[in-house]
């Protein structure tokens, strides 16, 4: 009986120890040169109306001297939209109304690839004919070090002051954290860059988590993307404008010939043309 | 004009240029391989001051023009992820060669850790959980979401440990107005006011010291929700069951501003809680001073009490139990802080017990069975004024405490058919007062610690007519016999260190001189009826003993603390002189060696490793050496015969510990061992059941080995909470007897694991205890027992608020060549909760599976019991709470 009641037990508590134990090894599989951080993100967008502030939550992937800048809920997105379409039958309802939520969520749709030591950054951009990317050189900031430090998260930072495309910016980077990655644009000092806001506090940067991946972030700029110059794509654009369904066709015939017979047509609302959208009166690069 | 300015403008700009230095190289791992985008950082050697820096190429080369105003030498810092950094000092010279740079690779850790996942986070040495994450609808107060946090264990008493170990203090929103009661805040304060629980690791609750003195254990700090600080919070409770009249009432009330806090609660019931818990004191403060001045409650007479089972008190206990706490914390002007606590406890009780014993020794086996009808009657009354003020310049701390305690008992003992009644009473009191200051000038410290106290105890146990014990005494058959103590104790201790840093190393030596004057008077009576007792005539029961005692002491201490490694190490050296002024008198003189070390090191952020070795001397009070026969209850007689009795106790640990934040998992396993070396011993001899101890000198050991492993991890995509602790016990004790040495050895496995799930709207916990033991008691008694606890609870929470609870718990005991115990118990309860109203109605169903009685097994040194304990009876409870 004793035996009988010690073989119960041993059964009963090595599979609870299994499910702890073994998920404990799991834990050990990052990357070590991985990162990613989570941002805050608030952008005054019109000086004139004050209540049009766009937010939003980004996380930048660090891996070696390769970074993806990319907006949560797109992050969120892409991860369904792959599972999705690698297995079908795995996806969950729970995980199909997820999807529809996020796909639903507003904000901004900015994505950046950039590698740190060739001094690149790819803006990404999900255009109607696909994906498309255009290289740029990292904007460099002039960044001024000051002795001035303080806590971001429990690391300690060190303040930086910085001037590019029209903006003033402080930025408090964590000389602990050999990386000279920061969120959007910014880059270039000797620490990852936790926290950044211009003179006028209209565009702000905080680092709210603070984690190492346990699996490799992925750093690259997504497969099947067209990399384009800026005036090729300026170019697009205008094509587009001028005529939309013109280039639907094109690309209607390019899905046919890969054996996709889906068409989509462009209808466009009051006098059926398409025009630019309106600039922003303040952007985060000024002229 | 235009020229001249040009001109002057390029020879400037040329002048410029020339006034720098390039500072060129190149950068590469231990491989040969270049490492590219490496931070190059040169900074002033007196000011942390960055004059230049830049990075390395794809080629791993890299180039800093450096104006010639910096100083020649500076320091170069080369930084990359994944690899070592490097620092080196560099002479900057106009013709500076190209330096080559090589980094061994390391695995990246994030700095001072600051991870964040969705329920936990860590900040530095602070771990907090987010407990409006954590929290589960079936989690009521505080004590049940601790239960569920990943690293943090709960007892049964209400102590918590954080990565196995017992913390040292507990803050509510930062201030301790509790004084380490914090099991009174963890069952009454609601899970809803909590917004976080804070761990705040390697804690040194004296902030002077924080940077010197290293510490081991940690301290949990409560947060509460912005909406539930600096108001009336609390609830009161009436419930009333069936059969006879039943009831459970209580009222709590608190509140927790930033200069105020207080906490105040009364409760009664006849239900079977025992809601003294909630009083009890997790650190006692210096063990040594309140042990050797009295002060803890102390039966050195008792009615023999069966030991209790584990079971939840209101499956066995029969009571009327008041329990009353009031307690507060005043911040003063000065940064002080003043804490007044009143406590009391009023209760009656039953128990009906069956002991069954079985006692080995090397040619023989007592073997005796007795049936216990208690009626207890304890009370207590205690007081605390403690003052406070703990800055980072100055410490001092003055506590003040009053103990009252008190109890009138009675028993009805059948033991092999013979009854004997019997009345203990006690009567104990004692007043304390502990004084501390820290103080510093210039850069050194200095501590003076002052302990006084005074306590009186007065104790008396009557015992009816016993066949055994009178034939011992050489009395008639037909006497009643009284034994009466009472222990009169005056105790002051003084203390003064100084310390001084030496950059990461502190020094410490500290004088110290303590006297004690104890008075103790036993008397062993006899009486013909319970009224009029007289002296049995003979010194050896009634020797009245005043004692002097006095200590000196020298302890020095050495310690080194940084952020990664710290170790404490500190040699004590006491001097003990005891003088009994008996006829004739009586002087011991005794050296008493001990020491105390630790060290900590982290060895990345996520492992540790912790290691302790102590040597310490315990030795008996004063009136415990006593010559006289003193009556400890009616089944044990002993003499100490003046014999000082002294415990060399030795203990030795390791513990690793494991913690990931990101994944919630925490683990820790490590192997202590004890072993206690005592000077003496009791010898046994029988007569019936009757034991009659005397004490003689004898070199003997006692020793344990504790193997344990303790894991806990939080699945926040689950909502479940997992934890399995193991441990492997290995105890050897040896009892003397007039035929020669029992050994016993005990073995013990225990596995303990939970497992809490919220799936939906249904909460599930589950828990289960293992132990098996081989006991070996001399060479008569082999033994293997098994114990198998089940606990599970399911709580599913309706629309409409409606709440439904079902509990079932299952014990199986085995023991080889014994029936096994199987024993079912369920209870079911079903709440209402208004929560607009903030009024729950709930029904409770105890005990719905109802059992007579409970029978579990016990072993120590060279005893076997058996016990059964009659269990309460199905209880039906109408309850109304009304929160606020």
């Amino acid at each position: 009986m004793i035996k009988a009641n010690f073989m119960k037990c041993a059964v009963l508590t090595i599979i609870q120890a299994l499910i702890v134990l073994s998920l404990f090894g799991q834990s050990q599989s990052s990357n070590n040169n991985a990162l990613c951080i989570e941002y805050t993100f608030s952008h005054l967008t019109d000086t004139v109306n004050t209540s049009k502030v766009v937010t939003g939550k980004y996380c930048l992937s660090l891996l070696g001297t390769q970074t993806s800048y990319i907006a949560t809920s797109t992050k969120t997105t892409d991860s369904l939209m792959t599972k999705m379409m690698d297995d079908p039958s795995g996806f969950t309802s729970l995980e199909q109304s997820f999807l529809q939520n996020s796909m639903a969520q507003k904000g901004t749709t900015e994505r950046f690839y950039a590698d740190l030591s060739n001094k690149k950054i790819a803006y990404f951009i999900p255009w109607v004919t696909g994906k498309i990317a255009i290289y740029y050189t990292l904007p460099e900031f002039d960044w001024q070090l000051t002795d001035s430090s303080k806590d971001i998260i429990g690391v300690r930072c060190t303040k930086a002051t910085g001037y590019w495309k029209g903006r003033h910016y402080t930025a408090w980077y964590a000389p602990s954290i050999p990386s000279s990655a920061g969120p959007w644009k910014a880059n270039g000092l000797p620490g990852l860059i936790l926290s950044m806001y211009d003179s006028k506090n209209d565009v702000q940067w905080h680092a709210v988590q603070l984690y190492t991946p346990n699996i490799t972030p992925d750093v690259s700029i997504p497969p099947k993307t067209e990399v384009v110059t800026k005036e090729q794509f300026e170019k697009m654009k205008q094509d587009f404008i001028k005529d939309p369904q013109g280039t639907m066709n094109t690309v209607n015939a390019a899905n046919a010939a890969n054996g996709n017979n889906s068409t989509t047509t462009i209808t466009i609302k009051g006098d059926g043309k398409l025009r630019p959208k309106p600039p922003i009166n303040n952007p985060i690069e000024l002229p | 004009m235009k020229l001249i300015i040009t001109i002057g403008a390029l020879v400037i700009s040329l002048l410029a240029k020339s006034q720098t230095i390039v500072f060129s190289g190149s950068i590469k791992a231990n491989n040969g391989k270049p490492i590219e985008n490496a931070s190059v950082v040169v900074t002033n050697l007196s000011t942390p001051k960055v004059s230049k820096f830049g990075f390395s190429t794809v080629a791993g080369s890299f180039k800093l023009e450096i104006p010639l105003a910096v100083p020649d030498s500076v320091f170069v810092q080369i930084n990359a992820m994944g690899y070592k950094p490097i620092t080196t000092k560099v002479w900057l010279t106009s013709n500076v060669p190209a330096f080559s740079f090589v980094l061994q690779e390391a695995k990246f850790e994030l700095p001072a850790i600051t991870v964040k996942n969705s329920g936990i986070t860590q900040r530095k040495d602070t771990v907090a959980y987010d407990i409006q994450k954590l929290r589960t609808p079936a989690d009521d107060v505080l004590e049940d979401v601790l239960k569920r946090l990943p690293g943090i264990e709960v007892g049964d008493d209400g102590s918590i440990k954080y990565q196995g170990k017992n913390i040292n203090k507990y803050y509510i929103e930062g201030l301790d107005m509790l004084g380490d009661k914090y099991a009174l805040a963890n069952r009454n304060l609601a899970a809803k006011h909590i917004a976080q629980v804070q761990v705040l690791e390697n804690h040194q609750p004296i902030k002077m010291l924080d940077s010197l003195v290293p510490s081991q254990r940690a301290a949990l700090n409560i947060k509460l929700l912005p909406s539930a600080k600096n108001r009336l919070l609390g609830k009161a409770n009436l419930g009333v069951g069936v059969p006879a009249l039943l009831v459970d009432a209580g009222i709590n009330a608190m509140q927790f501003a930033t200069d105020k806090q207080y906490l105040h609660v009364y409760k009664f019931n006849n239900t079977g809680n025992d809601y003294s818990g909630e009083l009890k004191r997790f650190n006692e403060g210096d063990f040594s001073e309140t042990y050797t001045g009295n002060l803890i409650r102390n039966h050195l007479l008792s009615i023999p009490l069966a030991q209790a089972p584990l079971l939840n008190s209101n499956r066995v206990l029969f009571n009327n139990l008041h329990v009353l706490s009031v307690n507060q914390l005043t911040k003063l002007k000065n940064n002080a802080t003043l804490q007044l606590q009143v406590d009391g406890t009023l209760d009656k009780n039953r128990q009906t017990a069956t002991e069954s014993n079985q006692i080995f020794f090397l040619n023989d086996t007592i073997v005796f069975k007795e049936q216990q009808e208690l009626v207890q009657k304890p009370w207590q009354l205690s007081g605390r004024a403690e003052y406070t003020k703990n800055v980072k310049s100055k410490y001092l701390i003055n506590t003040t405490v009053v103990n009252l305690f008190g109890a009138h008992n009675t028993g009805l003992l059948v033991n092999n058919n013979a009854a004997s009644t019997q009345q203990f009473r006690n009567l104990q009191g004692g007043i304390s007062n502990a004084f501390q200051q820290v103080t510093m000038f210039n850069k050194w410290r200095f501590t003076l610690k002052h302990f006084m106290s005074y306590s009186s105890l007065q104790q008396h146990l009557l015992v009816s007519p016993n066949a055994n014990l009178n034939i011992w005494l050489q009395v008639a058959d037909s006497m009643f016999i009284r034994q009466r103590v009472s222990v009169v104790t005056g105790y002051q201790r003084l203390q003064a260190s100084f310390s001084r840093p030496l950059g990461k190393w502190n020094l410490s030596q500290q004088v110290g001189y303590s006297t004690l004057l104890q008075q103790f008077n036993p008397n062993l009576q006899k009486g013909l009826d319970t009224k009029q007792f007289e002296n049995l005539g003979r010194d050896s029961f009634g020797i009245r003993e005043n004692i002097t005692q006095h200590i000196t002491e020298f302890t020095t201490n050495l310690g080194y603390k940084t952020t990664d490694f710290s170790i404490s190490l500190s040699g004590t050296l006491q001097a003990l002189f005891q003088n009994k002024i008996i006829t004739p008198r009586l002087g011991t003189f005794h050296w008493l060696p001990a020491y105390n070390a630790f060290a900590n090191y982290v060895i990345s952020s996520r492992w540790s490793v912790g290691a302790t070795s102590n040597l310490n001397q315990l030795f008996d009070k004063p009136f415990q050496t006593n010559g006289s026969f003193i009556m400890n209850d009616f089944r044990n007689i002993g003499t100490a015969n003046n014999l000082t009795g002294f415990q060399l106790m030795q203990s030795n640990s390791i513990q690793f510990n494991y913690k990931n934040i990101v994944k919630a998992a925490f683990m820790s396993f490590g192997v202590s061992s004890n072993n206690t070396q005592f000077n003496t011993i009791q010898t046994q001899q029988f007569i019936n059941s009757l034991s009659i101890g005397d004490r003689t000198l004898f070199n003997n050991r006692m020793s344990d080995v504790d193997y344990h492993v303790s894991a806990s991890r939080y699945f926040f995509n689950l909502r479940m909470s997992a934890s399995i602790q193991t441990n492997y016990q290995q105890s050897k004790t040896v009892q003397a007897t007039p035929a020669g040495i029992v050994n016993s050895t005990i073995g013990s496995l225990g596995i303990t694991s939970k497992l809490g799930w919220l799936i939906g709207t249904v909460n599930v916990d589950y828990a289960t205890r293992f132990k098996t033991s081989n006991i070996q008691q001399s060479d008569v008694n082999k033994i293997r027992s098994a114990d198998w606890q089940n606990m599970f609870t399911v709580t599913k929470t309706f629309k409409g608020s409606w709440v439904t609870k079902f509990g079932l718990e299952h014990y199986n005991l085995s023991a080889s060549g014994r029936p096994v115990q199987t024993f079912f118990f369920g209870d079911i309860s079903v709440i209402k909760r208004q929560a607009i109203k903030k009024f729950d109605v709930s029904i409770l169903w105890q005990n719905v599976t109802n059992t007579k009685a409970f029978v579990n097994n016990f072993a120590f040194g060279n005893t076997f019991s058996q016990n059964s304990f009659q269990l309460r009876p199905s209880q039906l409870m109408l309850q109304i709470q009304r929160s606020f």
